[in-house]
């Protein structure tokens, strides 16, 4: 199983067994290369509650904290492709590093996406290190992870050491596309107990299984459009303890506009997830949290304004809310932002978050309960040799697929 | 290809997009059976460039190149112009003496044609000799996204035909197409037009949304108000086009279609540039004659066996098949002779005289 594990992740930078010197190709294939960065760099206040609430704070951490420069969730990533001999066929790859949370091991990169990919016209495959289906929509928050325990399905098998365990694991992806916009996915994935553990690129026994059926549109319409996205999804995961094997989840999400204007767009989003898990009467550690049965659902408002249509100004309002089934916990966060557009792709923005005080045991001492948080985020995507389109593009879904 | 026509019309212009101006002065009225009435329609459709090359191309009627039209000088021409496609456009008949509202130039003759509008364009076919039309919108992209057909005006007393009596009558439009660059354009254009007809529906789209000014100190003054121009750095990166792809009618070799003579007979082959690149058409194993340009007769027909052909140029050339085989004519610029640098392809044909058995037998050629 390592050894599988082992040949995906060293697959993009190695040089394939068969293609040795002494049958050199007669030519080489166009090969695009994608490149792009996703920066968030943020000053963060805080107000410390008495009681824990967030998954963010490390144990032993100061009750109090009065502010941090917070850099993770900045991106960094490399993305191949080529075209096989039928034209219809590509194949690629995808390869990114992350800053996992501030508080853990801050300026550590982690290996995000390690993956190859085929693309056909019907159907994708992803193999490796990726950012696993674990939500159906993104939130409007200033990083993903603001509200991960509410937004995204978790990891049973996490220690919580860190908040990328939710998010990233070593997968096999598939992605059957029924129209250009409505597509059905399976997914096998190993979650880690920690993924910053170099062992974990290693690790590729199956624990988690899923399926989803989802709609999307095109993003550069999704704002003349009443539906933007759509699923619904169900994961199963391995946790085999007190006799039950498999812990059985349910996702579903909407994100429609309710008001149609590329100008003047006002969307709403809602994202619930019920996860049957393991009973726990009560919450002793980080893992406690990620296996008990629970229900989240998480809603959100944005604004956004395009003067002459060009990115300036938004502003959003989030909802969380979740219950811990068996000992009747409950938790429930609001943030609200504003960026404002400063150039294509870069923004600034004031960010403030409010985690409600619940009683967990003291195991884990977490205790944000007012956060302000100052940023800039910027990104850009640049394709060097261009040679492909997406499958949702305009031209794509409006007048038939061509690879 | 000839076009079609004779299709019922309406006594009246047409309603549609805005600013559709009244009939040119001296025009037959509405319901004359003096005109010539064509239709065209705009679509995107999937067109072959070459075997395995499918790429997403603008189409007149569905097809690339655009019909040919081939009326008599002095005709009345009334072409009622639908657009089907997401985009928006107009259409320039270059070369002909139109009236000034009927030159398909945005925002300067006319507005451009939203999606489902129609507009008519009216005008007397003059002058005489080689012309074509093109959508004059997103020039750069539409054109070479096939938006352009030609246009011919003939005369009964036809000045070329009475000292070069040709039997065969071809019409070659070269262009030439950066694949990735037109994609790349029609998604982002695809996506900004929707918007911009969200608004038009809202009836709020102005101008500095439209990135239109109706001075250039309107536009000034914007940008002092935080307007930012779409050619700057900040909003775009400069990657002009780099053709992979050179046509001859909407096709590159080895799917380009041969031109068929009979020995002892006249040809004349209409070139076409309706590309942003030159070509140097040269033809082997005959001399020709070049006896119009831009559709004007020479009063001195030039002879040569290779004629440049530059952006936007119409050449009219006639040659005597006295010659027989099967001989190349291409451009001589030798990189439009390949496809996607891979040579031979791109702006490559074959005069293949009509019966000729050789003692060698032609094959296409893919990578020499």
């Amino acid at each position: 199983m390592s050894s599988r594990a082992l040949i995906l992740a060293v697959a993009l930078v190695s040089t394939p067994a068969f293609a040795d010197d002494s049958d050199p190709a007669p030519s080489t294939p166009a090969v695009e290369l994608g490149f792009g960065l996703r920066g968030v760099v943020s000053i963060n206040g805080y107000r410390s509650a008495a009681v824990p609430i967030s998954l963010s704070t490390p144990a032993g951490a100061p009750a109090r904290y009065s502010g941090v420069l917070d850099f993770s969730d900045t991106y960094l990533y490399v993305q191949p492709r080529l075209s096989l001999y039928r034209r219809s066929l590509r194949i690629g790859g995808l390869f990114a590093v992350t800053f996992p949370d501030a508080y853990f091991q801050p300026g550590i990169p982690l290996i995000a996406e390690a993956k190859l990919t085929f693309e056909s016209r019907y159907l994708d495959v992803h193999a490796g290190r990726t950012r696993i289906m674990s939500a159906l929509l993104p939130f409007p928050t200033l990083r993903d992870d603001d509200l991960l325990r509410f937004t995204d399905a978790q990891n049973p098998f996490s220690s919580g050491q860190s908040t990328a365990d939710q998010q990233f694991g070593n997968a096999v992806e598939v992605f059957g596309w029924i129209t250009p916009r409505w597509f059905v996915d399976a997914h096998a994935e190993n979650l880690t107990d920690n993924i910053l553990k170099v062992e974990s690129l290693k690790a590729f026994e199956l624990n988690a299984f899923g399926f989803d059926v989802g709609y999307r549109q095109t993003p550069s319409l999704a704002r003349i459009s009443i539906v933007r996205r759509a699923g619904l999804g169900v994961n199963l995961y391995h946790v085999d303890e007190s006799g039950k094997t498999l812990a059985l989840e349910a996702l579903g999400g909407v994100w429609l506009n309710l008001i149609v204007d590329p100008i003047h767009s006002l969307d709403w989003r809602m994202h619930v997830i019920y996860n049957d898990g393991v009973p726990r009467a009560t919450l002793a550690t980080l893992n406690d949290t990620f296996r008990a049965r629970q229900f989240s659902a998480v809603t959100a408002l944005q604004y956004d304004y395009r003067r002459q249509l060009l990115p300036t100004f938004r502003t959003a309002v989030v909802g969380a809310y979740k219950r811990y089934v068996d000992s009747s916990i409950d938790q429930w966060s609001v943030i609200a932002n504003g960026f404002y557009s400063v150039g294509l792709g870069v923004d600034v923005g004031l960010q403030y978050e409010y985690h409600s005080p619940v009683s967990f045991p003291a195991a884990f001492d977490d205790s944000l309960q007012h956060v302000l948080k100052l940023a800039v985020v910027g990104r850009f995507d640049m394709v060097f040799n261009k040679q492909f389109d997406v499958r949702d593009s305009p031209v794509n879904t409006q007048s038939g697929y061509l690879p | 290809m000839p076009m079609s026509g004779g299709a019922p019309m309406s006594p009246a212009m047409p309603s549609g997009a805005s600013g559709q101006p009244s009939l040119p002065r001296n025009a037959p009225p509405p319901e004359s059976p003096l005109y010539k009435r064509f239709k065209l329609e705009l679509k995107v459709i999937q067109h072959e460039l070459a075997p395995g090359v499918v790429v997403h191309m603008m189409a007149f009627n569905g097809q690339v190149p655009a019909p040919t039209f081939r009326v008599k000088e002095g005709d009345w021409v009334w072409v009622d112009f639908t657009n089907a496609s997401d985009e928006m456009h107009t259409i320039h008949w270059h070369g002909l003496t139109v009236p000034f509202r009927m030159d398909g130039v945005p925002y300067m003759t006319q507005d451009a044609v939203m999606k489902g509008e129609k507009y008519s364009y009216v005008f007397r076919a003059e002058p005489y000799g080689t012309h074509f039309y093109h959508c004059h919108f997103g020039t750069i992209m539409h054109m070479q996204a096939g938006m352009y057909g030609a246009f011919i005006v003939e005369r009964d007393d036809d000045p070329i035909r009475k000292e070069f009596p040709y039997t065969q009558d071809y019409v070659q439009i070269l262009s030439s197409i950066d694949t990735v660059y037109v994609r790349d354009q029609m998604n982002s254009m695809f996506a900004r037009m929707r918007q911009r007809d969200a608004l038009l529906m809202r009836k709020r789209l102005d101008l500095p949304t439209q990135s239109r000014f109706a001075t250039l100190a309107d536009l000034v003054k914007a940008m002092a108000k935080g307007f930012v121009p779409p050619y700057l750095k900040s909003r775009t990166a400069p990657e002009p086009p780099n053709p992979n792809f050179f046509t001859i009618n909407g096709r590159s070799y080895p799917s380009t279609e041969e031109l068929l003579v009979r020995q002892g007979e006249w040809s004349r082959i209409r070139l076409i540039n309706a590309g942003n690149v030159g070509h140097s058409m040269h033809l082997h194993g005959h001399d020709f004659y070049q006896v119009c340009d831009d559709g004007a007769p020479l009063r001195a027909p030039q002879r040569m066996s290779t004629v440049w052909v530059p952006p936007g140029k119409t050449i009219d050339i006639v040659f005597l098949a006295d010659n027989p085989g099967v001989w190349a004519f291409h451009d001589h610029l030798v990189e439009h002779t390949a496809n996607n640098g891979v040579y031979p392809g791109g702006v490559m044909t074959a005069v293949a005289y009509e019966g000729f058995r050789g003692d060698y037998t032609p094959s296409i050629s893919l990578d020499e």
